[in-house]
């Protein structure tokens, strides 16, 4: 035999085998390798005598034939692994779908589990971590400041500020000013409803501050924002559509806005969404420096910081650059100097990062929610894992005899990796799909407000989130079964399974730990969601210091162009109210411009009490201020406490004044309000003198959970105008009904229609809507908390379960033996069911301290109740030790049911 | 790793065992190996080759030895094993099981018949 064919038949041979995977490198070192040895092995018999061609004969033979040299070769050949791990592939395959309830319960969970998350995540993740989407977005910040002097935070900015820092803060490279608010339009030619639309006064830089140019026409520019440039208005995608179809031929048509013929310029993209999502016309300010006071808060800003500025130099920058706004407008307002601006107010510029103050208000609650859902994850894992270990446990022969049989712990191990890896594949796909439709249900119906929720969408991240959970969460689950079965060896699973043991510390041992861990996060929910339904319990029982219920609001605005003088308004107004109490069912009506509890804001101003000192040399802390009539108290039932209420609208006098008691306790020192009837007082300086002539029951005007603030109605809702004279014409119409709420609004509009049908009305909403939105947060996190703590108990009581009936199913024997020697079924029953509360005593322990730290995050959304609440703590123990005794009660009872003589037969 | 059970797998981890004892000295070649098995067994065990590749490439595969080329004595090149640490834990888990088997064994067949 030739030595050449004899390689090529091994060569020849090996390929055939490994198919596909052999390696030309590998079958050139076999080669060498074994040409090596058989030399090695012939130069030995040489030196044994053998002549050369016998030596190396013999040496060849006793190599051994190369098909039996092949057929070992093959099992360890280097790229078995891949052949391998597809045969295994197959093998999990068959046995996943010959157990089609694990099979599901496991997708199932890990499903529900990873989708609630990865919808979370990606919330979390586009609304609060994401850059926004403008040009260079790590420069923009929000301006605003505080006065820690008079208890006022985010004051937000003054024309004359705003004038300072653009021509003297070298930290920005840009700041542009805005006023939020809305504006009546209708159509010049009459067509078209008229519409209320969400607007934005803007300084001219406003869009090429955000590097945001306009979809279509052109942005504003500086030269739009010049005094008596000509009016321009700039429209959003959204209105443009909706208004315009859409055409090209919206620029350059004119719209009757604000008061005035505007003509539109340009249309901004979809994702343009300052200052507000829903802000639909741009409009320059054409503020005028010139006539500019130091005084007014009514405006914010926007900046972007010059390169490689920082936030902190930015902040130095403008408070050094603060104090020379005095000499630039030595006026706060007509009269008062800017000197007592700064001497009393001290005012401190803010400067944060533009993301986290559009975000500010949400992202408690979405990492509260995050972290929710990241517990009842944390549980679905305990649960798959003990799921698993409960299949292992089933499949001990089966495993024990492939070890037996010659599968190395590494074809064990890798089996249920790949058991692992397939249920992950399939989980992820099915959680891509449940974490798409949360997130289509959180961004089209979630009940709260949540900023920046239209740049949500599911994308590669979270895709990359879903597979790296699942994958994570299937191998974790799969380790306590692999190592399992590796441990317990061959023999020990053929023996085991065979024979009824009693329950051994290793069997068990892993689920209780897993079980335990469950109580203690399901503790955690309850916890939190026991808290939470406390507070929002208190929130319920607070009471406003009005009655919402019955009552239907809706806005109106008088513009100037058709209601020139204060008197057109009032006589409007006068009309309105007349009619609107007219409709059957209405009990009382009125008008304001202020609804408590409106998230849209109230006005500040400070109370100067007549001959409590010189006006102008101190700024008393500052105070809310609203314009109403007689019918707002009477329709709200607001409690008149001393004196009267204001005359109706055309013969109310302007300087009239009503006092909240608040204000008559504080500012007047005179909580019964008997003494404050004929006090006078002033909210500028040199400003006119108000005569209170009636005190009321206190309001929580801006949250249930803030105590009553200091609060004064004046009458003339006509007169009482902002300094740039924008017009407070707008008013809420208050009506209370014996009726229907909702048909009552409906008339209520039909008859401003009737009586102006160019005025829109807007921001419909019952009064006791008002209320129930301003505590909607709280509630979203209770329902969310609530459901988290309901899937973590289920889950974890059914994990509890199933040990304790794992127990006695094993002890089933030794149970008969017990009670066959004399022992008491209730005592056998005590026996297994201590199993289960112990248990659950160490997920207690551990669950309590665990909840008393997490907890402490919830604190901004409780209300009168400490984070460390011991009712709250004791309630959710007992419901889990409840839960508890029944789970283990179950199984004890048939423990205790054992009868002796089956127990021993079975055997 | 946790401890063995080589009743489970009695030839296959014999040979394994061998190996690795053969290898505890000194990195070796396959003919190395073989040579030394039978000389340390003073010519009592000899390992067939036909085993001998297939044992070594499965040792290598768990991770219990490792393979390098190098030049022998006589200018040739060949293929070196060498333990690993988690080999020489390996040898002695497997070293301990051995003993008490062949304990086991020993008392068992020394029993006299009653």
């Amino acid at each position: 035999m030739k030595r050449g064919n004899w390689w090529t038949r091994l060569v020849a041979e090996l390929r055939r085998i490994t198919g596909i995977f052999s390696s030309q490198r590998e079958d050139r070192a076999m080669r060498e390798e074994i040409r090596f040895h058989i030399d090695m092995h012939a130069a030995k018999l040489r030196g044994e005598g053998l002549s050369d061609a016998e030596a190396r004969r013999r040496a060849a033979v006793a190599f051994g034939g190369a098909s039996q040299w092949s057929e070992a070769a093959r099992d360890e050949y280097r790229s078995r692994p891949i052949e391998e791990a597809l045969r295994d592939t197959r093998f999990v395959v068959r046995s996943l779908r010959r157990a089609p309830i694990f099979t599901a319960t496991v997708l199932l969970t890990l499903a529900t589990g990873i989708g609630a998350a990865a919808a979370i995540f990606t919330v979390v993740n586009d609304v609060v971590v994401r850059p926004l989407p403008y040009g260079n977005p790590n420069e923009l910040v929000y301006l605003s400041h505080d006065s820690p002097a008079l208890s006022f935070y985010d004051a937000g900015f003054t024309p004359g500020m705003y004038f300072t820092y653009r021509r003297l803060a070298h930290s920005l490279q840009g700041i542009a000013l805005f006023q939020t608010g809305s504006m009546n339009v209708t159509d010049p030619n009459g067509a078209g409803e008229p519409e209320r639309l969400t607007s934005a006064f803007v300084s001219g830089n406003f869009m090429s501050l955000f590097q945001v140019p306009a979809a279509l026409g052109r942005a504003l520019t500086d030269a739009d924002d010049r005094p008596g440039a000509p009016k321009v208005i700039v429209i959003s995608d959204g209105l443009w559509r909706a208004r315009f179809g859409g055409s090209p031929s919206a620029i350059g048509k004119r719209l009757i806005a604000a008061g005035g013929v505007r003509e539109i310029v340009g249309v901004m993209p979809p994702a343009f969404r300052v200052p507000d999502a829903n802000t639909q016309v741009w409009s320059p300010l054409q503020l005028d420096p010139a006539a500019a006071w130091l005084g007014g808060f009514n405006s914010k800003a926007y900046a972007r910081l010059a390169p490689n500025v920082s936030i902190a130099q930015a902040t130095r920058d403008l408070t050094a650059t603060l104090p020379r706004a005095a000499d630039l407008f030595p006026l706060i307002a007509p009269g008062v100097t800017a000197k007592l601006l700064f001497e009393q107010g001290k005012p401190v510029p803010t400067v944060a990062p533009l993301r986290d103050h559009v975000v500010a208000g949400i992202a408690a609650t979405l990492w509260t929610i995050g972290a929710a859902a990241a517990l009842v994850l944390l549980v679905m894992c305990a649960n798959v894992a003990n799921l698993m270990l409960v299949r292992a446990e089933g499949r001990r022969r089966e495993l024990g005899i492939r070890i037996a049989i010659g599968a190395g712990r590494g074809r064990v191990v890798s089996y249920f990796l790949i058991e692992s890896v397939l249920l992950a594949a399939v989980a992820s796909a099915l959680a891509l799909a449940a974490a798409i439709g949360a997130v289509h249900l959180l961004v089209h119906s979630s009940p709260i407000e949540i900023p920046r929720i239209a740049e949500v969408r599911v994308d590669w991240t979270t895709i990359a989130f879903i597979v790296v959970t699942s994958l994570g969460v299937a191998l974790t689950c799969a380790i306590p079964s692999a190592l399992r079965a590796v441990r317990s060896g061959a023999l020990a699973g053929l023996r085991d399974a065979s024979r009824g043991a009693t329950a051994s510390a290793a069997r068990v041992g892993a689920r209780s730990v897993l079980v335990a861990c469950q109580m203690a996060l399901a503790l955690v929910a309850l916890m939190a969601s026991a808290l939470l339904s406390r507070s929002v319990e208190r929130l319920r029982a607070v009471k406003p210091g009005f009655d919402a219920t019955g009552v239907a609001t809706l806005w109106v605005a008088a513009p100037q162009i058709r209601y020139a003088k204060e008197t057109d308004v009032d006589r409007f107004h006068s009309e309105l109210l007349t009619r609107v109490r007219a409709i059957p069912g209405v009990t009382d009506a009125g008008i304001t411009n202020t609804l408590p509890l409106d998230p849209s804001g109230h006005n500040g101003d400070p109370l100067y009490v007549e001959g409590t000192g010189d006006a102008a040399k101190s700024i008393p802390p500052l105070q809310f201020y609203a314009a109403a009539d007689a019918g707002y108290f009477r329709a709200l039932k607001i409690p008149l406490i001393a004196g009267r209420l204001f005359a109706p609208l055309e013969t109310q006098r302007w300087n009239e004044a009503v006092v909240s008691q608040e204000t008559a306790r504080q500012m007047f020192g005179d909580s019964t309000g008997a003494t404050v009837i004929g006090k006078r007082f002033q909210n500028l300086p040199n400003g006119p003198m108000y005569t209170v002539i009636g005190v009321i029951g206190s309001v929580r005007d801006t949250s249930l959970m803030v105590p009553p603030t200091r609060m004064v109605y004046l009458a003339g809702v006509a007169t009482s105008d902002s300094i740039e004279g924008q017009g407070v014409r707008t008013v809420a119409v208050v009506a209370r009904t014996t009726g229907d709420v909702d048909a009552t609004t409906r008339a209520i509009r039909a008859i401003v229609h009737d009586l102006d049908p160019t005025l829109p009305t807007f921001d419909t909403r019952s009064m006791a809507d008002i209320v129930n939105l301003s505590t909607a947060r709280p509630r979203f996190v209770l329902v969310v908390l609530g459901v988290a703590a309901a899937v973590t108990l289920l889950l974890g009581v059914v994990g509890l379960y199933g040990v304790v009936a794992f127990i006695v199913s094993l002890r089933t024997r030794e149970l008969g033996l017990r009670i066959a020697l004399g022992s008491t079924p209730s005592a056998v029953a005590m026996m297994v069911a201590r199993r289960g509360l112990t248990l659950s005593a160490a997920g207690v322990v551990f669950g309590a301290a665990l909840a008393v730290v997490a907890t402490r995050f919830l604190r901004s959304f409780l209300f009168e109740v400490a984070p460390f609440d011991p009712e709250a703590l004791a309630a959710s123990v007992l419901l889990l030790v409840a839960c508890t005794l029944a789970a283990s009660w179950v199984p004890a009872r048939r423990a205790a049911r054992v009868d002796p003589a089956l127990a021993l037969r079975a055997e | 790793m946790p401890q063995s059970d080589p009743s489970g797998d009695m030839i296959q981890g014999m040979l394994d065992m061998l190996i690795l004892k053969a290898l505890s000295l000194e990195p070796m070649h396959g003919w190395g190996v073989t040579e030394r098995i039978h000389q340390w067994s003073k010519e009592s065990l000899a390992v067939n080759q036909g085993s001998l590749y297939p044992a070594l490439y499965r040792l290598k595969r768990q991770g219990w030895i490792a393979s390098e080329w190098r030049t022998t004595e006589n200018n040739r090149r060949a293929r070196y094993y060498s333990l690993t640490a988690a080999g020489r834990r390996q040898l002695a888990a497997e070293q301990r099981g051995w003993e008490r088997l062949s304990r086991g064994i020993e008392l068992v067949l020394g029993m006299e018949q009653p």
